[in-house]
């Protein structure tokens, strides 16, 4: 599943009811690209989440409403609210652990 | 249980000397892979322009490595990015990278596993707001101080990205007399009024301060001390080699580069070693390029010994 890319004028209705993986990332941050891999991963292993992304860069309102300062920022939402945030680079077993966290 | 690939040869680390390796490695027709912990490029990924690249006038890094990258897999070169490795064994004739999900076996092993930034070593409890990336962490501090440590290419390339992000000003200290960025950069950097270099400085203390911290400075010329308040210190002093692991089992300079001959053999027989790891006396790209072709083609010698 591709992840989908979420802006300022589609994240709330998006994000509405959804549950999945959010991430806020910089198209040239070294650490967002990794965590991509990471997540790539992750997803293959465990397909039927959602991901969500957005570009932090293009979507300043929803850096806002999210409260993001720095990249990369990742958070799993479950029925349109925010369950855990973490904010940096994560490993595969890192991230298995914080996804099973909630 | 893990699954068991087998390759003729495995590359650790897939920066610039590691998917170089690769490339002369496919060309040869020998079954490559690449195993990376985090993604494909390396350090050079970090750099918002690379200039000294010979064809490209100005490329960013990340760019450059996804062409390289690009290349290696036109190849067949196979990459396994975000790895979480799990074991490693270079004795015996075959050589062996465990990771969480895979068992990789290769008759010879090129080690590119670079470097990584060298860490302030200060007792804090400020540590929340000391950065090593200015493009992740900068977007925090429009509008507020900032502290950077290192006058090299680095310090000043992130201290110009940290005033295009509308900081209100950035103290650049570094330790020696003199900065060792390009006069250009440094130029550029004091052309802001924001911007300051203060040479033979030295923190020598982060305590908190409200939501950021005050640091003291030591001017070691004048031997005086002067503190400063900060939102943010972005640290960029220079890399160290990822190669603690190999400490038992490679010969290591008394810095942890790893000791090769002009073939890059390390003291390993089928154990190569490439790029900024190695002992050497310069690392660039251009380099670790020439690094990576000559540890592909001495393994390919050594798998036809």
């Amino acid at each position: 599943m591709e992840n989908i890319l979420l802006t300022d004028n589609n994240f709330k209705s998006i994000l509405g009811n959804a549950s999945g993986i959010l991430y806020f990332y910089k198209k040239m941050c070294p650490n967002c690209k990794a965590l991509e891999k990471v997540i790539e991963k992750f997803l293959s292993a465990n397909p039927g989440i959602n991901c969500f992304k957005i570009d932090s860069e293009e979507s300043l309102e929803a850096m806002k409403h999210f409260g993001v300062e720095r990249v990369p920022a990742i958070f799993l939402i479950r029925n349109g609210q925010i369950a855990a945030k973490k904010v940096g680079l994560m490993n595969l077993k890192e991230f298995q652990e914080f996804y099973q966290s909630i | 249980m893990k699954k068991e690939r087998l390759f003729d040869i495995l590359i650790l680390g897939g920066g610039i000397a590691g998917l170089t390796a690769g490339i002369f490695a496919a060309r040869a027709n020998l079954r490559t892979i690449i195993i990376e912990k985090k993604v494909c490029g390396g350090l050079a990924n970090w750099a918002s322009k690379i200039e000294n690249f010979p064809g490209y006038i100005s490329i960013s890094g990340m760019e450059l490595m996804e062409k390289v990258r690009a290349q290696a897999e036109n190849l067949g070169v196979e990459i396994d990015e975000a790895v979480v490795i799990e074991g490693i064994e270079l004795k015996g004739s075959y050589k062996k990278v465990e990771t969480s999900e895979n068992l990789y076996v290769g008759k010879a092993i090129i080690l590119a596993p670079g470097r990584n930034p060298i860490p302030l070593d200060i007792d804090t409890e400020c540590n929340h707001i000391i950065h090593y990336c200015a493009v992740c962490d900068g977007s925090a501090y429009t509008g507020k101080e900032i502290l950077v440590i290192g006058g090299g290419d680095s310090g000043f390339d992130e201290s110009l990205y940290l005033l295009s992000l509308g900081v209100k000003k950035v103290t650049l200290v570094e330790k020696l007399n003199k900065c060792s960025a390009s006069e250009v950069t440094q130029a550029k950097f004091l052309s802001y009024p924001n911007a300051e270099v203060r040479t033979s400085t030295v923190v020598k203390e982060i305590t908190k301060e409200g939501r950021g911290a005050q640091v003291k400075l030591e001017d070691l010329l004048l031997g005086q001390t002067e503190r400063i308040y900060v939102d943010g210190i972005f640290v960029f002093m220079g890399q160290k080699p990822n190669t603690e692991i190999f400490r038992s089992t490679l010969d290591l300079d008394e810095n942890g580069y790893i000791v090769t001959g002009m073939d890059m053999q390390t003291n390993i027989p089928g154990v190569f070693a490439a790029g900024d790891a190695i002992k050497k006396e310069y690392r660039y790209l251009t380099t670790a390029i020439a690094d990576g072709a000559i540890a592909a083609l001495s393994a390919g010698k050594y798998l036809r010994r």
